[in-house]
């Protein structure tokens, strides 16, 4: 594939253009390909005023990280490595595409160190096209590679990243609504950054009703098993506690195989809920009655886990939405002040086997599909799902 | 020596309200605004003089020399599509924030673009349709353009949409005042109970409550004016409850409100009156303000015929 | 034992040379464990990869390497030995000190390497090994962790090891050195005075011995530069002890410093929910809305950026 050249639209201050390079990985609904963003001649001189071989670089990248809040992860002749997404056009002739405007419209206004940086937006032939930055690596890849070992002090580092890029869409009243561990990206400095917002939305608002099949299947709130219509920040802790379980366990905790049957992998897992553990679920659109399975205590299977780390994913994994704690909360939870200390990002276990690395800035699922939980080309997680019920069951 | 890759101690990130596009690149003050109007309007006038003489060099059809719209006559044109935008919303059951946010397409597209070049019928349209999209409100296209007047195609709607995007530089997500808005008559409510006793609630609240229906209105009316690019919204949204105060004998109570909530700032709550009491007047007088005559937008629109560049006319040959 | 030859000929098994007409032959081995001199290899793979002649498994010249054992055969055990460690890595405390169940998992384990060692039943053994693999996938991943951690720690304690013996040698050098001076000042002192002044030689000397300096205490010297380490917890070896103030909320979001937010209001926005009828109510509690997240909303936008711009 030859590299095609756009020129800057927003951004035009900063960049002069941006060259797509090749294709990198490819979802339902947008194709993600890497390249460079070209400085503009003022940007250049700028870039090249504040670095000197001295490594002053570095400091001058951190103050402003500090400062804005946002890296800056430049080449020495100040290009700056990009992805570019996508977006396919919506095939039911809508014009352009709900959640391509749903993930731009929530990037330009999230800017943090834990949530993927939106460098530009640009339009070509009628596709829309967003340049965000690099991103070669996610969680999910770095949990299956065996390669890899995690010490605690790991996990926590990639917690502590995680929740406080959700603390920061929370605090602007957005729901992520899709985290898993391949939507956590990791840079090469082992940053975690929150990706793929398209099935982002505000919530809070009592007019709105929102739609309940959202968040892929193994990491979706029994809320929204449900079909809860009027949900809140929960949906999101709850995945985020299927995420911690799943970087202890190195496989994912509750690997439903259909809609109906990951409600019974969770009950399976934590014990069927009564009317105390979960005020009001009788109320639930698609509520019925289910099969009752025994709590189990946690600690049997997290036996590796601290204790204090497992209360912490034990409160997140709570039936009772308003039980689980904000992403506030769990910042303040005395696990992460305890020691160990979490690791440094830069010492951060990296994916060490490049061939097996995956899509780098994760493409998204259309929707539909989305709710039926397609994990895509996942035979190994499948298999090692398989062996985790085995072992529970 | 400090390892660089240890965490450095947290500095304060900016304001969240400062990372808003909103705040970085839509807000001007009444000054910016006109100067960027007129130089818009001055370019593109040349833009269309410019284009409309090489036609006339391609194609030997003699033409008159255009008369160009100007900024001002362009600022009437768009109040009066804008309008036109409102009446649509009711007849298609949009909910205010769909509305309001079309309306801030509009305008800041037209902020930075001329009449002679985009069809302000068109782009109404388009801000509409994407205002669903993003305020999820979404109907489908057919639904949509089956309640348009002369509505385009579907093919075409997708060109203005990009077109649109582009125009307001992708940023999509619009702050309006009526969360805010309402996030006083909550604090208010919280301030009464905690400094008037018992008895005096039950009749406080009413006023309040009176006091607030009356400030939706003009908040409605906020979004049609400029002063969703020149305030914040949280200050539109106190100076429609001020404007409304007065009417609704409040103000009082309200000040009291203000005086006790910024305490701490008494300078800047100075500064903070003067903005209230500019967006107070000019919710007022835009709520009695006529709209603009149908006639006064034909007219504009026929001298707009005179002066449409040719360059963004598919049948012309440049 | 098919295949692996028993005794460690002389002769590489594809020339024939031996070491008698040869005394520079040097063989090598490759990963099927075959052997081959390295004219051989060299002649064989040069143009790339070939297969093996001895059992056509394909080959590279990189591929073969120095024998590290005079035994092929325990040179496969051995790396037998590694590859089923990663699998079977119970330990006592697994068995919760029931010695007679360890002892019956060791067996196993010897069997399942005696078959693939030495080719018996391998694709049953797999298939077991498979099996036991799958059944105990959580244990092994928490013993492997246990595992890589306690490598680290003792990596730790090696490498803490080898900075001692660096500081003891250079504080060593150090005080050599300075006695050195000292001495050769004192010598110099002395012949000055002979020379200088009246006093006896013998005098002379005596009194450089009564006042020669000390020779510095090496043991004290060491106990001032060697650092003391906590040897407690694994973990803490592994990260500098780091006890500066932590922080993990990484942002103050301070939004609303001039109000609270309250649990409940006279909300009209919220009347059509009806939150006090016990089923309206319950749904909503269940699905995990608070009525409270309308009110953070609003009155955090109310104040967001009042004193902005004016």
């Amino acid at each position: 594939m030859q590299p095609r050249s756009y020129p800057a639209t927003t951004a035009a201050s900063r960049w002069s253009h941006y060259i797509k390079e090749k294709k990198v990985g490819e979802g339902t609904y947008a194709v993600v390909y890497s390249g460079w963003a070209i400085p503009t001649p003022a940007q250049k001189l700028e870039h090249e005023l504040a670095t000197d071989d001295t490594g002053e670089r570095d400091e001058v990248a951190r103050d402003k990280k500090i400062l804005t809040g946002v890296a800056l992860v430049c080449e020495p002749d100040g290009r700056r490595k990009i992805a570019i997404k996508k977006f396919k056009i919506g095939e039911y002739k809508d014009g352009m595409d709900k959640s391509a405007i749903r993930e731009v419209k929530v990037l330009q206004e999230l800017k943090h160190p834990n949530v993927i940086e939106l460098i530009d937006v640009f339009s070509y032939k009628t596709n829309l096209n967003a340049v965000l930055e690099f991103l070669d690596c996610d969680l999910e890849v770095i949990i299956k590679n065996k390669n890899v070992a995690f010490s605690a002090a790991d996990i926590k580092s990639w917690m502590l990243m995680t929740l406080r890029g959700v603390r920061h869409c929370h605090a602007n009243f957005i729901l992520h609504r899709d985290l898993k561990p391949n939507n956590l990206l990791l840079s090469k400095d082992g940053e975690l950054k929150l990706g793929d917002f398209g099935m982002a939305r505000d919530y809070g608002d009592p007019h709105r009703k929102m739609t309940s099949m959202v968040v892929t299947r193994w990491y979706r709130s029994p809320e929204l098993l449900l079909g809860a219509v009027r949900y809140g920040y929960a949906v999101d802790m709850w995945a985020v506690g299927c995420i911690f379980a799943e970087l202890m366990l190195r496989v994912p905790f509750m690997p439903g195989d259909s809609d109906i049957g990951q409600l019974q992998t969770i009950f399976r897992a934590l014990g069927t809920p009564t009317e105390a553990d979960w005020p009001g679920m009788k109320y639930l659109p698609d509520y019925h009655a289910f099969e009752q399975f025994p709590r189990n205590p946690l600690r049997n299977l997290f036996t590796a886990a601290s204790p204090d780390a497992l209360a912490l994913m034990e409160s997140m994994l709570l039936y009772d939405p308003l039980k689980r704690p904000t992403a506030h909360d769990a910042l303040n939870h005395f696990y992460f002040r305890n020691q160990p200390r979490p690791t440094p990002p830069a010492k951060l276990p990296r994916d060490v086997d490049k061939a097996g690395s995956k899509a780098k800035e994760a493409a998204g699922v259309d929707p539909e599909m989305h709710a039926r939980g397609k994990r895509g080309n996942d035979e190994d997680g499948i298999d090692d799902a398989h062996a985790v019920r085995r072992k529970l069951f | 020596m400090v390892d660089p890759t240890a965490e450095a101690s947290p500095q304060p990130l900016p304001e969240p309200y400062e990372q808003c596009s909103q705040y970085r690149h839509w807000k001007h003050s009444a000054a910016e605004l006109q100067h960027l109007r007129q130089k818009v309007n001055l370019k593109a006038a040349a833009r269309v003089r410019k284009a409309v003489a090489e036609q006339q060099e391609l194609t030997r059809i003699p033409a008159p020399e255009p008369v160009c719209i100007t900024w001002d006559e362009q600022l009437q044109y768009c109040q009066y599509y804008e309008e036109r935008i409102r009446a649509y919303c009711r007849k298609l059951q949009f909910d205010r924030f769909v509305e309001a946010t079309a309306l801030a397409y509009f305008k800041r597209f037209y902020l930075r673009n001329t009449v002679m070049e985009y069809d302000p019928k068109l782009y109404l349209m388009t801000c509409l349709f994407i205002a669903t999209k993003v305020e999820s409100a979404h109907i489908s296209l057919a639904t949509f353009l089956e309640n348009i007047h002369k509505s385009p195609s579907p093919d075409m709607m997708i060109e203005l949409e990009f077109s649109l995007s582009k125009g307001i530089r992708y940023e999509y997500m619009v702050h309006h005042p009526f969360w805010p808005l309402h996030g006083f008559l909550l604090d208010v409510q919280n301030y009464i109970s905690s400094t008037h006793p018992r008895p005096a609630h039950e009749h406080l609240f009413q006023k309040l409550q009176r006091c607030y229906s009356r400030a939706e209105q003009f908040a409605s009316n906020a979004t049609l004016t400029d002063l969703t690019f020149t305030h914040m919204p949280s200050q539109i949204g106190l100076g429609c409850l001020l404007a409304a105060a007065r009417e609704r004998d409040f103000e009082k109570e309200l000040e009291q409100y203000l005086a006790s909530r910024f305490h701490a700032k008494l300078d800047e709550l100075v500064k903070l009156r003067i903005a209230l009491d500019a967006v107070a007047d000019a919710v007022v007088a835009q709520s009695t303000k006529p709209p603009i005559a149908k006639e006064a937008a034909a007219a504009v629109f026929k001298k707009l015929q005179g002066c449409l560049n040719p360059e963004f006319d598919p049948e012309s040959p440049l | 034992m098919a295949g692996i030859p028993a005794l460690d000929s002389d002769t590489c098994p594809v020339c024939k040379s031996d070491r008698y007409l040869n005394p520079t032959l040097r063989l090598l081995v490759s990963p099927c464990f075959h052997k081959m001199c390295d004219t051989c290899i060299n002649r064989l793979y040069l143009q790339g990869p070939a297969p093996c002649p001895i059992c056509r498994t394909r080959l590279r010249k990189q591929d073969f390497v120095a024998q590290t054992f005079e035994d092929l055969y325990v040179e496969k055990e051995i790396q037998q030995r590694k590859l089923i460690a990663r699998v079977y890595n119970k330990r006592p405390e697994d068995f919760k000190n029931n010695l007679k169940a360890y002892n019956n998992y060791l067996e196993e384990v010897e069997d399942i390497l005696f078959n693939l060692i030495n080719d018996i039943d391998v694709a049953e053994t797999k298939a077991r090994i498979e099996r036991y693999k799958a059944e105990n996938q959580q244990l092994i991943g928490a013993n492997l962790q246990k595992q890589m951690i306690e490598e680290r720690t003792v990596q730790g304690g090696l490498e803490r090891e080898k900075r001692e013996k660096i500081i003891r040698k250079e504080t060593y050098e150090q005080a050599v050195i300075e006695e050195a001076k000292v001495k050769k000042q004192a010598k110099a002192d002395i012949i000055r005075r002979l020379a200088e002044e009246d006093t006896s030689a013998s005098d002379v000397i005596a009194e450089a011995h009564a006042r020669r300096p000390r020779a510095p205490d090496i043991d004290k010297l060491l106990q001032a530069r060697l650092p003391t380490y906590d040897d407690s917890a694994a973990d803490h070896m592994l990260v500098e002890a780091d006890t500066s103030p932590f922080e993990p909320l990484d942002h103050p979001y301070a939004a609303v410093s001039y109000t609270i937010i309250k649990d409940f209001y006279s909300d009209p926005w919220q009347n059509h929910l009806r939150m006090d009828e016990p089923a309206r109510g319950g749904l909503l509690k269940a699905s995990g809305y608070m009525p409270k997240f309308a009110y953070e909303r609003a009155i955090t936008s109310a104040f967001a950026g009042i004193f902005a711009g004016i």
